[in-house]
């Protein structure tokens, strides 16, 4: 069994070391098989995989990805250079116009004027982030703040005649207007006006352009508007004009003019700053120096031939000798969008790349001409296509290797596993019948979730995979070797829960408890049991859940104000917070002293158990329900009080009773027994009257040993007699008891076989009552065992025991069960009518376990045997100068 | 011979202990309750007294206190109650003796003869002599190796004297089966099994009125034997 156990085991810990090597070998291929690229879009992470092993590194989707991605950013990359720098070096000098720059982005709302700054300007307002100023203002400030602009010109007549306000128009622009427009009209009809009703059309005619800048409030029949103007951290740029001069607000001539110019400052401030950050970040990673990706991009405008590229050595070549020289290399792209020629040997296609340039269609015109190239023999070490060039190199050669030996584990696994369960016996299974679910829930609940993260971080979010193993996992740092670790746990807990699971469906599916014992039952079970609960205690519930709910809404509302609180009203989120710890020390002393409380009232039930019936709670000092359980359990203890008392009363009055009897018979006895005598000396000569006599004397003397007995076995059994204990020598009580039975012994032709007569037996007991034990059983053997047998006795020490067994063969046979010999008047039926009162084996019984001993009766067939043990007496005394009570 | 008074609210007991006592030519006088005892107590001349414990109107714990005040003659007492305590107290109260019923005849008789000669003959004996040794009504002469109880000569086999010897030697003092067997057989007690403890069942047998309670040599259950100084 034990050799099975061990094998078992061991069998089970090689399943798992399997599971484990197998998911190390799958780190082995997972964890060498990503590179990470900074790009233009963020991080990236590419895969290699799916893998063929038959191409080479540039043939590979790796490759082809990486490839790709490089076409993007460089694409980008081109065009942020391109507003950024001047002769490939970074201008912070450079003058951006921002109407012109929203435009290209796609922000610009027609606006009429524009501002120029310098590029450095933009970039570190872009880095402190815009800010707005509010500025209040009643409607005549805010219609003159450009100045005046209530004009003939700017007003026009509807088609009913009535004045209305038609738009700002510069100065240039009012000869144009007034040629449509009789301005005469105009102003008559304006005069008609006062000054403040033509602003109002004015401020009328802005604010239905609905622009989120502008805001109204009413104060004392007075409007005031309130303006959202932007900071103006830095100037537009100017040459002879000192720049604090002229801010935003004196580049416009209006308001519509003023907003429009806001928004494509702050759009291009936006833009620009993102760009800047990408060029940072990487035009030195696609320096030529850093990169294996080479490129050139030429653009012809009308401002000249602008050429972008990372090898110097060309910048000033020809296309044709470009074109030539990026040919060389392994893979390249070469597009001339207005020739329409796109030469590749890459998986890029042109829709591809014309995608990637639409993006920037401004920035590139036809003329644009693009080369691509991957220098293969990957001189600029660590660039990202050097990485995956080393890691293809390292990984693909072996991946079959790796993959064979994932699978050899994976079979190995499953053979270990099938055998597990085949070799499975039917003992274990009942051995087994009661696994619960909780252990193979407990561990597929954790692997479940292990993977389940796992899974999911790693196929459908490609960028965390790499965040992952490298983040802190409780503070650690996760270095490689915690991952491997990682790995190899994931594959022992999934390889623990698959084994759990299975064998605990396997297990209670051979024993027929695939139900009962599931968690699905377990779980209905509890409901039904909590449903029926809840039914049979409503009051309870009441009385207990709706205070904890309370408790918990209390405390987590108090969490949620206090936190809603604490930026304006730091004292009242202090003060809720003061009076919810107060509120849940309240609550923690209630739950302890009910705790203690329920304690002290367990405490008492266990000493009332133990015997101390006059045990009593203190009522008086306990709390609500705690204070009706200890009057229930002071009425309990009372209750056994009066029944030990009525039942010990009952005793006594028993004893007594049979102690009266019995003194009550004596005396008429002591007649019988004395005239049965002078009978039995008159000389009587009938036979059968002599014979009648000894009947008498026999049954009268019989009578005397019954009533003795019978007041001997009540007070034992009462517990009223004294023991007088003292150490003694059982061996030597046995050879003393042997002489004095042995001529009744040999009358009977009984032979005694005394093995370890000279074993000492120390026992502390009553000498005298143990006696009586001993002559009690004597008078058995004598009485029943069968003539001309032997009786033996044997002695024996083990575990600080004496243990004394007297054995001897029935006369008669013994249809009686052992336990039924020692209790009182039983006899075996067909011994009823010898002598004796029955009552020898369980006053001898009683009379042992008095004493401390044990005492046991064996039947087997014919043969009877009485054990009694006592614990031994420590304390070995050989001195026989004692003065001991005697008989 | 000796004039016995005979006390128990059961007359056809007192009746029948005078049939006993009267076969061995003792004069009876009968009694009833504890009353009448002491009246006839003061009028006859008695020597021996046998009462009962349970009687009406005075009973013999109290008879036995109000007779002790201003007699020393024996009292046997003859009761049903067979306690330990019981027996205790009538002997502490002083009665010299203690029977529970329902008694052996012949053992009433042979306690009531023993009662008497110990009244009658105390001190008469020759206890200066080295060679005597005396437990009360038992006496050794170890010259003429003759054992005597109350008197009469009992007949033991050598072995069985030299255990008695022994233990009256050595008074009070309990031997154990090894001792005695050493002791008597000068040999070491290997397998000496249970030959002394069957020897001195047969001394007992000879020397004590009712052997299973005995007056002289005493078990001392697990430990050994002994004989109790008097």
């Amino acid at each position: 069994m034990k050799v099975a156990i061990k094998k078992r085991t061991g069998l089970f810990i090689l399943q798992h070391l399997i599971a484990m090597s197998a998911f190390i070998a799958l780190a082995v291929l997972m964890l060498n098989a990503y590179v990470e690229v900074e790009s233009m879009e963020g991080k990236k992470v590419y895969r290699i995989f799916p893998i063929n092993t038959e191409l080479s590194f540039e043939d590979s989707e790796i490759f082809h990805d990486l490839y790709n991605n490089a076409v993007s950013d460089i694409t980008q990359l081109v065009v942020i250079k391109e507003q950024m720098e001047t002769g490939d070096v970074f201008d912070p000098n450079k003058l951006v116009d921002i109407t012109a720059y929203a435009d290209k982005i796609g922000a610009n709302k027609a606006c009429r004027s524009t501002a120029v700054y310098q590029l450095g300007d933009i970039i570190k307002w872009g880095k402190n982030g815009v800010e707005y100023m509010e500025y209040t203002m009643s409607i005549t400030e805010f219609v003159n703040y450009f100045g005046d602009c209530v004009y003939p010109e700017n007003f026009q007549l509807t088609r009913d005649g009535e004045l209305a306000f038609d738009d700002f128009y510069r100065v240039d622009e009012r000869s144009i207007k007034s040629a449509n427009k009789s301005l005469d009209e105009i102003q008559d009809a304006m005069d008609k006006y006062t000054r403040e009703q033509l602003e109002q059309m004015v401020f009328a005619h802005i604010y239905d352009q609905d622009l989120k800048e502008i805001s109204l409030t009413e104060l004392n029949n007075e409007t005031f508007v309130h303006v959202s103007m932007l900071q103006n951290r830095y100037f537009p740029y100017s040459e002879n004009e000192t720049r604090d001069s002229k801010d935003l607000v004196r580049v416009c001539s209006d308001w519509m003019d003023y907003f429009c110019l806001q928004n494509n400052l702050v759009a291009t401030i936006e833009s620009t700053t993102e760009n800047y950050r990408n060029y940072e970040k990487i035009n030195v990673a696609y320096s030529e120096k850093n990169s294996n990706v080479k490129y050139m991009v030429r653009m012809t405008t009308e401002h000249g031939v602008r050429t972008h590229t990372n090898v110097s050595a060309l910048k000033t070549a020809s296309d044709e000798q470009v074109t030539e020289y990026f040919s060389e290399y392994r893979r390249y792209l070469i597009y001339y969008p207005d020739n329409l020629v796109f030469t590749s040997n890459t998986a890029v296609s042109e829709e591809q790349l014309d995608e990637y340039i639409d993006m920037y269609e401004y920035a590139y015109q036809d003329t644009t001409h693009i080369w691509l190239g991957v220098d293969t023999s990957y001189a600029n070490v660590g660039d990202v296509f050097y990485d995956a060039y080393q890691m293809y190199g390292g990984i693909v050669p072996n991946v079959n290797r790796i993959l064979t030996l994932i699978l050899m584990f994976i079979l190995s696994w499953v053979a270990l596993f099938i055998y597990q369960t085949i070799s499975i016996t039917k003992d274990q299974v009942m051995e087994k019948k009661h696994v619960l679910w909780t252990e193979a829930v407990l561990a597929f609940g954790i692997a479940a979730v292990l993977l389940g993260v796992w899974l999911y971080r790693n196929f459908y979010d490609a960028v965390s995979m790499n965040e992952m193993l490298t983040s802190q996992f409780l503070g650690i740092r996760l270095t490689r070797v915690y991952q491997y670790v990682m790995f190899s746990l994931l594959g022992v807990v999934l390889s623990i829960s698959i084994d759990s699971l299975w064998f605990s469906v396997y297990y209670r599916l051979q024993a027929g408890v695939i139900w009962k014992k599931s968690l699905l039952c377990f779980l209905c079970k509890k409901i039904q049991g909590v449903y029926r609960t809840i039914l049979a205690h409503k009051n309870t519930a009441v009385n207990t859940i709706l205070p904890y709910n309370a408790f918990v809404v209390c405390n987590m509302l108090g969490i949620v104000v206090a936190y809603n609180l604490r930026i304006h009203y730091l004292i009242y989120s202090i003060l809720i917070l003061f009076l919810l710890v107060i509120l849940d020390c309240l609550v923690g002393v209630v739950l302890f002293r009910t705790r203690a409380e329920q304690k002290e009232i367990v405490n008492g039930i266990n000493r009332i158990r133990a015997g101390e019936v006059e045990f009593k709670l203190d009522a008086e000092n306990l709390h609500g329900s705690n204070k009706e359980m200890a009057d229930a359990v002071n009425n309990i203890g009372e209750g056994i009080r009066k029944a030990v008392q009525t039942s010990m009363k009952d005793e006594q009055m028993k004893t007594d009773l049979i102690t009266n009897v019995s003194h009550d018979i004596k005396t008429p006895l002591t007649s019988i027994i004395n005239y049965v005598d002078l009978l039995k000396r008159s000389k009587i000569e009938d036979e059968l009257a002599k014979g009648y006599i000894a009947i008498l004397d026999s049954k009268a003397q019989r009578l005397k040993q019954l009533s003795d007995d019978l007041v001997e076995a009540s007070k034992i059994s009462s517990g009223n007699i004294v023991l007088e204990k003292s150490e003694l020598n059982l061996t030597e009580l046995l050879n003393q008891s042997i002489g004095e039975f042995s001529e009744k012994f040999e009358e009977e032709k009984l032979q005694i076989i005394f093995k370890d007569s000279e074993l000492p037996a120390y026992i502390y007991a009553d000498s005298r009552r143990m006696w009586r034990v001993v002559e009690n059983l004597f008078n058995n053997v004598c009485k029943y065992a069968m003539e001309g047998t032997r009786v033996y006795i044997d002695m024996e020490k083990k575990d600080g025991k004496i243990i004394a067994a007297i054995k001897n063969i029935s006369k008669m046979q013994m249809n009686i069960k052992s336990n039924e010999l020692t209790e009182r008047f039983i006899r075996g039926d067909s011994s009823r009518t010898t002598e004796g009162s029955g009552l020898g084996l369980s006053i001898a019984k009683s009379l042992v376990q008095v004493q401390g001993g044990y005492f046991e009766i064996i039947l087997d067939g014919d043969l009877f045997k009485a054990v009694i043990t006592f614990p031994e007496y420590v304390e070995e005394m050989h001195v026989i100068d004692l003065d001991v009570e005697v008989q | 011979m000796s004039n016995i008074l005979v006390c128990d609210d059961d007359k056809e007991i007192v009746d029948a202990i005078e049939i006993y006592l009267s076969q061995d030519g003792h004069h009876i006088y009968k009694a009833y309750d504890g009353e009448q005892a002491i009246e006839l107590l003061k009028k006859e001349e008695i020597h021996l007294l046998i009462m009962d414990v349970m009687m009406p109107r005075l009973d013999g714990i109290r008879a036995t206190l109000k007779i002790r005040e201003y007699s020393s003659i024996p009292i046997i007492m003859l009761s049903a109650k067979s306690e330990d305590t019981d027996k205790i107290l009538g002997l502490n109260i002083g009665a010299d003796d203690y029977i529970t019923k329902p008694f052996n005849p012949l053992e009433l008789v042979a306690r009531v003869k023993s009662n008497l000669r110990r009244y009658t003959a105390l001190g008469s004996l020759n206890v200066e002599d080295k060679s005597i040794y005396q437990v009360g009504g038992l006496v050794i002469n170890d010259d003429t190796k003759q054992v005597t109880v109350d008197e009469e000569p009992v007949r033991l086999t050598p072995i069985e004297y030299n255990i008695l010897l022994l233990l009256v030697k050595n008074q009070g003092r309990v031997f154990s089966i090894n001792q005695i067997y050493e002791s008597i057989w000068n040999e070491d007690a290997i397998g000496a099994d249970n030959t002394v403890a069957v020897h001195i069942r047969h001394i007992r047998e000879k020397i004590e009125i009712n052997p299973k309670e005995p007056r002289y040599l005493k078990v001392v259950w697990g430990v050994g034997y002994k004989v109790d100084k008097q």
